[in-house]
């Protein structure tokens, strides 16, 4: 071994995503985690389901006029979209946490470049296990349903627009996670944010008076994703898409600054 | 090449590192010499690019770190003992590292035969010792066989074995013409190890010496003298210029003259002499001494020369 002083072609992108995806793939937390979001996701979405067919006969009429078979197979994301988002936080802060960032900050010259490549690795995880969860919980849902209450072909009006967009919704919202977690730093806090400002601040907000709350909750993300997943328009909230792109906005934002706080910082 | 130019870092208000100059050239292992708390991780996280300097720059063969084509094959580091996730296995550690560079999968397997990691590459670096931990992270390093190459306190916690192992692997790195720069605050291991040492006390340049220079500099010769005639002998010793402290009622311990030539300025004197020995302070006592203005290191400094040093 001798030292060479060859030329050698710059660290590409390409280069980074692939030592990312090394990096996803062999830490048990990422299969963990992802169980989680597939299990309390479909899991819970067949529960709501089932609970409802169990009752049918108790319910009002009014209320079953107003059932989307849709939106109550999807009921389990409330749960799921918080293990995605831990999923998302931990990208960073687990390498903060074991001081891993030190070792892949001194591997490549650009802290950007690494984040971008975090984020489109994590990006196509998540779509995919997103879209995985939210198809598995409606066809589930639909199976429970059917026979009782009236169920929700995919070929609906918005039925197939629901059910995709809601993995996406939670792609998106895990992506924002990530963003979080970059700020943040810390695995714990992060989390803690990132559930008071998916949970618990639409509850906060319910606490206001309604003409306020309602000019404030479509801004929420619970809100959107509440929306995508509901095949009926809501009142007083953006339609689907233009939540989303709301969303998308948000994290777009998140994912800025925490570039800009990953740069101007000390690792 | 590593070139700092008046590289400083302040945190809060606090100087941590001040306006150092100091290169390091391959072929050869420079020692980065330092209490605790000098500096030494600050100023090796500053040239990986991981801290920013507040002024100053510090230049890796003329770049600063964010301009690196490829950082592994230009400089390697062991920064943090344990920087790892402790559920990934040493091969995966490195298999995300070395795809950052392009870096193939022989030459991962190479770095765990070279640090002696094969037999439990696969096993997760949760369950490694200290020892193991720290050979992972020298894997690490070495993983781009880059010119440069960066260890912080590589000896630490390892074991006599261990120490050797990473002496012998730095001055074999060297000998291949890497530039080696290795922090310690062990002055008996740098002395063993470097063939030159930047000393650094409380962020400040102390010295940046050959170390037989430095060796030479800083040990073997103080002289303890006794006499009942002190004053007078001190006066003389102050005219050949010499610098000393008393060290009880009738002794003084002398510097800056040798042995023989105090015992010649007594003896034309007449000055009768109780003792006249040689102290030979070591390494550590010399380095000690360098210290001496570093608030942290005073606690139990006993006996305090006076004077210039290099």
């Amino acid at each position: 071994m001798s030292v060479t002083t060859t030329t050698q072609r710059r660290q590409s992108f390409g280069d980074l995503l692939s030592s990312e995806w090394v990096k996803i793939r062999s830490v048990r937390s990422t299969i963990l985690t992802l169980l989680v979001t597939a299990v309390l996701t479909i899991g819970i979405s067949s529960l709501g389901a089932f609970a409802i067919a169990a009752n049918w006969n108790h319910v009002s009429p009014a209320q079953r006029l107003a059932f989307d078979p849709t939106s109550r197979s999807l009921s389990g994301v409330l749960l799921g979209q918080l293990a995605l988002g831990v999923l998302g936080i931990l990208v960073f802060t687990a390498e903060v946490a074991t001081g891993t960032i030190s070792a892949t900050f001194t591997a490549a010259s650009s802290r950007s470049k690494v984040l971008l490549a975090k984020i489109v690795m994590f990006a196509i995880v998540a779509i995919i296990v997103g879209e995985i969860v939210s198809f598995a919980s409606f066809f589930a849902g639909q199976a429970l349903l059917s026979g009782t209450t009236p169920t929700a072909p995919l070929g609906g009006t918005n039925v197939l627009r629901a059910v995709a967009g809601t993995g996406l919704y939670m792609a998106i919202l895990a992506l924002f996670a990530l963003g979080l977690g970059v700020i943040v730093r810390h695995t714990a806090g992060a989390i803690t944010t990132f559930v008071a400002l998916v949970l618990v601040l639409p509850l906060l907000v319910t606490a206001l008076p309604t003409s306020l709350s309602n000019d404030i909750n479509k801004f929420l993300p619970f809100t959107v994703g509440q929306t995508m997943m509901s095949v009926h328009s809501q009142p007083d909230t953006f339609s689907a898409w233009a939540g989303l792109g709301l969303l998308a906005v948000y994290t777009v934002l998140v994912l800025l600054i925490a570039n800009w706080r990953l740069n101007s910082r000390d690792a | 090449m590593i070139e700092a130019h008046g590289l400083t870092k302040t945190y809060e208000g606090t100087l941590a590192v001040d306006h150092l100059d100091f290169q390091v050239v391959e072929g050869r292992v420079t020692g980065f010499l330092g209490p605790n708390g000098a500096g030494k991780s600050t100023t090796m996280r500053m040239i990986m690019g991981l801290d920013h300097p507040s002024e100053g720059s510090v230049l890796i063969n003329g770049q600063h770190f964010s301009e690196l084509k490829n950082p592994l094959r230009t400089i390697g580091a062991l920064l943090e003992a344990k920087a790892y996730h402790p559920g990934r296995t040493a091969r995966n550690h490195l298999l995300a590292l070395a795809a950052t560079n392009h870096i193939s999968k022989q030459r991962v397997d190479e770095v765990l035969d070279l640090v002696g990691l094969t037999s439990v590459a696969d096993r997760r670096a949760g369950t490694f010792s200290l020892g193991m931990g720290q050979r992972l992270g020298i894997a690490a390093a070495l993983l781009g066989d880059a010119p440069l190459l960066l260890f912080d306190e590589p000896v630490n916690g390892l074991d006599p074995e261990g120490i050797l192992w990473i002496r012998h692997l730095l001055r074999g790195l060297a000998a291949e013409g890497r530039g080696i720069f290795v922090s310690s605050h062990l002055m008996s291991e740098m002395a063993l190890t470097a063939d030159h040492v930047v000393v650094i006390g409380r962020g400040k340049l102390v010295a940046d010496t050959d170390m037989v220079n430095f060796i030479d500099a800083n040990s073997g010769k103080t002289t303890l003298v006794r006499t009942p005639r002190r004053e007078e002998l001190q006066t003389l010793l102050t005219e050949h210029g010499a610098t000393m402290t008393s060290v009880d009622p009738d002794g003084l311990q002398v510097t800056g003259l040798e042995t023989a030539e105090i015992g010649e300025i007594a003896f034309s004197a007449g000055i009768v002499l109780h003792e006249l020995a040689s102290v030979s302070a070591s390494l550590e006592d010399a380095f000690m001494s360098l210290m001496q203005d570093d608030v942290e290191f005073q606690s139990h400094t006993s006996v305090h020369l006076e004077g210039e040093r290099a």
